[in-house]
């Protein structure tokens, strides 16, 4: 096991206001080639723990580290603010409109990595094709290309950046299933094939079961249950996540009967 | 009393300011069944199930083929007052869950008497608001009744909808991916009141989803969409334990909730059919592993016994592996 | 999530469709009306040989094959002279928009990345100023100021002043929408992702920001256009317009007004010129806002 890239020890997110802390006491460890997931429903805090992860929101209390630095002491052009990218749950809108997929890639090369022009251009080329991306499609914007193909875009340029770890959220939520088991298998291939770090947000227990090693069950800001993805799920310890994963029992029994 | 089923679609056919979004759904539904459509986005379920209410005028579109028959009577021209007339009384819609439903700035139990008064309720309707309200299974309902939208959870909210639907104790209920924006734990009781409220009134509901689990948790029949048409129906435990489309079969192959752990989803290849581009033949055809020459011509929707039927040249073939 | 069709619901589009004809053609027939009347104003001059500020013939003559707009109370062929104006207010209406465009919406979008703080409150301040006075009047009060008679380099007289008071008091506007966009695109995850990879605000603001924003503010600058064309052209009846013998549409108007029962043709094919060129802008706007819509999700 390498050592862990990004480490959240204790981390506690409140508001303005009076308002109850969105996450309390969340903690997770992550290292390359690992996948960790986190479930809970709407108002878990999940999203919110994800925005901390990446370094987009600052914790009240506690710290989160990327390579031993906490997010707070890293600038804009340390090296370790590139370590930690993120994947959206709309495509669309993570994509600026005007540029074509090339062009963002290529972006993402020449800024963060220092790729010069042309060999930008023929790096994202290779990259977009590299994640599954049709040559055609290359040269359009995202208006023109299919959710899965935007997602796409989306991965590959945050793979443009050469991360450690990738923190998706909610990446198939807006797409069809046939996209979803496309971009679910992309993420599997990459980490095997780049050693890449995930952690993936999702309210979709099955999504999660399938790709996770780990598994972290938020309510109400706090983490209800945590360890292996697959004791958890086929045998959970708090009622919490057994109600969250009532509704998959029939398939689970299906699948076992198959 | 008839005996014809409540909604029956014959060949029915639907196109848009002119373009066919919907070239061929024959489904049926009988009192107290609930049949689920099931596809993706492209598939015309959307479309299909606004034809199912006569909410096509307002998208500019029309039946273009084929009979829509609810209770027997063939409906598949008639005009917005004829629809009018029917909606809520012998059809209704829930939609979508999303605050755009509900009137924002009238409080909940205004927007509920209003709908029973136009139904033609007029005394008592507040009591009627909140006996549905009841019905709908939530806890305090006259708090309900003061709040406005925005005050109300998503869940709750789809609740309201659903008394809303079910105030003219219609005969139809189609409900449109009503539970698709919910949390999971919502969205189970949700169907299970949807379940429970069909049994009670005998009513017949046609549930349009993307999610094969739900389909799972709610239906008896189904029946599956792809580009515009269906191509398969049958009891929902054996086309989902024995699918004979291999769309279908791509479908629970690739949907982690269904497909075998450990491996990498199945992969359907290219993307959802364009109305503005759909094949000639056979609508699968260029993304399905199984076809041949015979598939260049349209596939028919074919019997196969036990009440299903899948359009698709090879079923046999292809259940003989081959 | 469900793709219905591409069905056109744009009036425009609707009817170009019916006639097959690409749903663009609000767009096409707008610069191609602009067009024309540019063209005419460069060839006109030439073709008959009037210029627009000569004796072409005896006043107030009637439309004729000669003079087929008639002439003015000089003697001058209203033809080439409504033409020529066009060149007069293309030109201010573009420099006025132009520059109001370019320089309101760059600070639009500054106030809303920098969001809050001293600077955000002073700038937006000062656009609710300038935006809450009558524009006419405050543009009229400047072009005094500054003097009518005034002309510069390539400018005619009256211009200078009137392209001053038109910047000075119409950036605000695109400050303003580009202000309210730029706040909605700052939580728009594709600039939330380039804050994550390191980008810098210049080139989030220069790079990301400001091309969306500048889309739509152009689709809104051009419907601006026709405001301006026809402010231009009410200055002229208080005497801050563009000052005679420059032929300007409004101007030209105002000198005719006496005689709109005896010669109407000096008043009213200015006025027509003025109305078609409206029309071809507001076709444009038109045209360019359903093509930034027409390719949502």
């Amino acid at each position: 096991m390498s050592a862990p890239v990004l480490v959240a020890e204790q981390v506690t997110i409140r508001y303005r206001g009076d308002a109850p802390p969105a996450v309390v006491d969340g903690s997770i460890s992550v290292a390359a080639g690992e996948t960790v997931g986190i479930v809970g429903e709407s108002g878990s805090g999940k999203s919110t723990f994800a925005k901390a992860l990446v370094g987009l929101i600052e914790p009240s209390e506690g710290a989160i580290r990327v390579a031993g630095r906490p997010w707070r002491e890293v600038r804009r052009r340390d090296p370790e603010r590139r370590r930690v990218q993120m994947i959206f749950q709309d495509p669309y809108a993570a994509l600026n409109p005007r540029l074509t997929a090339r062009r963002s890639v290529a972006e993402a090369l020449s800024v963060v990595r220092g790729v010069p022009g042309a060999e930008a251009d023929e790096q994202a080329d290779e990259l977009l094709a590299s994640v599954g991306l049709d040559a055609r499609a290359v040269d359009l914007r995202p208006r023109a290309l299919s959710g899965g193909q935007r997602q796409r875009v989306v991965i590959a340029r945050a793979l443009a950046c050469d991360p450690d770890i990738v923190v998706a959220d909610e990446p198939t939520s807006s797409l069809d299933v046939s996209a979803q088991a496309q971009v679910l298998n992309l993420l599997a291939r990459l980490r095997a094939e780049r050693g890449l770090g995930i952690v993936l947000i999702s309210h979709d227990l099955a999504v999660v079961r399938h790709i996770t090693d780990e598994v972290l069950v938020m309510r109400s800001g706090r983490i209800v249950e945590s360890g292996p993805t697959e004791a958890v799920m086929s045998a959970p310890s708090h009622p919490y996540t057994a109600t969250l994963l009532g509704r998959d029992a029939g398939a689970a029994a299906e699948a076992a009967a198959e | 009393m008839t005996d014809a089923p409540v909604l029956a679609a014959e060949r029915l056919a639907v196109s848009i300011r002119g373009m066919e979004l919907v070239s061929r759904v024959d489904v049926e539904v009988g009192a107290g069944q609930c049949l689920a459509i099931a596809g993706e986005s492209g598939s015309g379920k959307t479309v299909t199930c606004r034809s199912f209410v006569g909410l096509l005028g307002r998208l500019g579109g029309e039946v273009s083929g084929g009979r829509l028959l609810l209770g027997g009577e063939d409906v598949s021209r008639d005009d917005e007052r004829a629809w009018r007339s029917r909606r809520g009384r012998a059809v209704a819609l829930v939609p979508q869950a999303s605050l755009a439903s509900l009137n924002p700035v009238v409080r909940v139990g205004s927007q509920m008497v209003e709908t029973i008064r136009a139904l033609g309720g007029a005394r008592a309707a507040r009591g009627r608001a909140l006996e549905l309200l009841e019905q709908v299974r939530l806890d305090d309902p006259e708090r309900v009744f003061r709040s406005y939208p925005h005050q109300l959870s998503g869940g709750m909210r789809q609740r309201v909808m659903i008394a809303l639907s079910i105030a003219g104790r219609p005969r139809l209920l189609v409900a449109d991916e009503p539970t698709t924006a919910l949390d999971v734990t919502v969205q189970r009781q949700i169907l299970a009141l949807l379940r429970d409220l069909q049994r009670a009134s005998g009513m017949a509901l046609v549930f349009v989803t993307h999610d094969l689990s739900v389909v799972r948790e709610i239906a008896d029949r189904v029946a599956v969409m792809y580009a515009g048409e269906t191509i398969e129906t049958g009891p929902v435990a054996d086309v989902l334990q024995r699918p004979l489309h291999p769309y279908t079969r791509a479908l629970l192959a690739a949907d982690p909730t269904t497909a075998p752990r450990g491996r990498p989803l199945s992969e359907v290849p290219g993307k959802p059919a364009d109305p503005r581009s759909w094949p000639a033949g056979c609508r699968f055809q260029p993304r399905c592993e199984h076809a041949r020459e015979e598939c260049a011509a349209p596939a028919p929707l074919r019997s196969f016994g036990g009440s299903r039927a899948a359009a698709c040249h090879r079923v046999e073939q292809i259940g003989e592996g081959r | 999530m469900s793709a219905t069709a591409a069905a056109p619901t744009h009036p425009v589009a609707r009817v170009a469709r019916r006639l097959r004809l690409p749903s663009d053609v609000g767009l096409l027939i707008g610069v191609g009306t602009l067009a024309a009347m540019l063209a005419l104003a460069f060839l006109l001059p030439v073709v008959t040989g009037y210029g627009t500020n000569e004796f072409a013939g005896a006043p107030y003559q009637a439309p004729s094959l000669s003079h087929p707009f008639g002439t003015d109370q000089f003697g001058r062929d209203v033809m080439v002279r409504t033409f020529a104006a066009a060149k007069v207010d293309y030109m201010i209406a573009f420099l006025a928009v132009g520059v109001s465009l370019l320089i309101g919406t760059t600070i639009g979008v500054v106030i809303g990345v920098v969001h809050g703080g001293v600077v955000d409150w002073l700038l937006s301040r000062l656009v609710d100023a300038v935006i809450a006075f009558p524009l006419v009047i405050l543009v009229l009060a400047l072009v005094v100021a500054v003097g009518p008679e005034k002309s510069a380099p390539g400018l005619p007289a009256g211009t200078p002043a009137l392209l001053i008071a038109l910047f000075v008091f119409g950036w605000a506007f695109y400050a303003r929408l580009a202000h309210a966009q730029a706040l909605s695109l700052r939580e728009r995850e594709f600039v939330v992702a380039a804050r994550m990879m390191g980008y810098s605000r210049t080139r989030i603001v220069m790079r990301h920001m400001l091309p969306n924003v500048l889309a739509t503010a152009t689709a809104y600058a051009v419907g601006d256009a026709v405001f301006i064309i026809g402010a231009t052209a009410s200055l002229a009846f208080l005497g801050a317009g563009v000052q005679p013998p420059t032929p300007e549409w409004g101007q030209i108007m105002f000198e005719a007004r006496g005689v709109l029962e005896t010669a109407w043709w000096t008043s009213v094919f200015p006025g027509l010129a003025l109305v078609v060129t409206g029309l071809a802008l507001a076709l444009i706007a038109d045209g360019l806002i359903q093509r930034l819509e027409g390719g949502s999700k």
